[in-house]
């Protein structure tokens, strides 16, 4: 048994993925945003939003709402309370590492 | 600091937190039109009271809301717990524009010193909704 284990083994494997954790930081100020405003945010082609955002629902840390303004087809995402709950851990872990590194520099 | 480090994670998230946080800063402005609209809908009931300046205001408060719905349709963001603070903003006001219209009806038509502050005083709803939108999308 490790008395002090290192804070990386608290990191969310499903936010760990670059993508998901952007997706993640995206979502984690607003309420809800719309798929083309997290898409031009992180950066990513919609295929590639699509199937990080599937991965995320699967989890249980993203709803997706579809619906329609006039015509148009929109979709709009979210942080569940499960999803918020789990990146605000996943920073925290992250700070506690980035913490350990200014603590002991390297030689 | 180098590429790896921890520390980038971290102000990545910080910047694309910020990025759709601003996104969401239009309920603001929302907000303030339809404060404005509101002092600008007492005071034209104040001016011109009977059908008149019902009718005027009622024309230009259509095309108040029409133009915010259109603006609101073209956002890509909504802040944390908007329906709530949207219902809390729009009730209160509700609430206050009643009793705003019914008292300066019966007691003060036509008196601006009533229907001035009484608007202003309407609008206030609309106006702290809009600064705690502001502060929260900061």
């Amino acid at each position: 048994m490790v008395a002090d284990p290192h804070p990386r083994h608290q990191l969310d494997e499903v936010i760990q993925s670059p993508v998901r954790f952007s997706i993640m930081a995206a979502l984690s100020s607003v309420g809800e945003a719309e798929f083309a405003l997290v898409r031009d945010t992180v950066e990513v082609s919609d295929s590639t939003l699509s199937k990080q955002v599937s991965a995320l629902e699967d989890a249980g840390y993203v709803k997706v709402r579809k619906g329609y303004v006039g015509k148009r087809p929109r979709t709009w995402l979210s942080l569940t309370g499960e999803g918020r709950t789990r990146f605000t851990g996943h920073l925290a872990t992250l700070q506690a590492i980035a913490n350990r590194v200014v603590e002991a520099p390297a030689d | 600091m180098t590429e790896t480090s921890p520390q980038t994670p971290l102000d990545d998230a910080t910047r694309l937190a910020n990025t759709t946080r601003r996104a969401a800063r239009w309920y603001a402005n929302y907000l303030l039109a339809y404060a404005a609209g509101t002092v600008l809908l007492a005071m034209l009931i104040g001016i011109a009271p009977g059908r008149l300046g019902v009718g005027i205001g009622m024309i230009c408060w259509l095309a108040l809301l029409i133009g915010l719905t259109l603006y609101q349709r073209k956002q890509q963001a909504k802040i944390k717990r908007f329906a709530t603070l949207h219902l809390i903003v729009i009730m209160t006001w509700a609430s206050m524009w009643v009793i705003t219209v019914m008292a300066g009806s019966y007691f003060y038509p036509g008196d601006l010193s009533w229907w001035l502050p009484a608007g202003i005083g309407t609008a206030l709803p609309a106006l702290i909704g809009a600064i705690v939108v502001y502060r929260a999308t900061r």
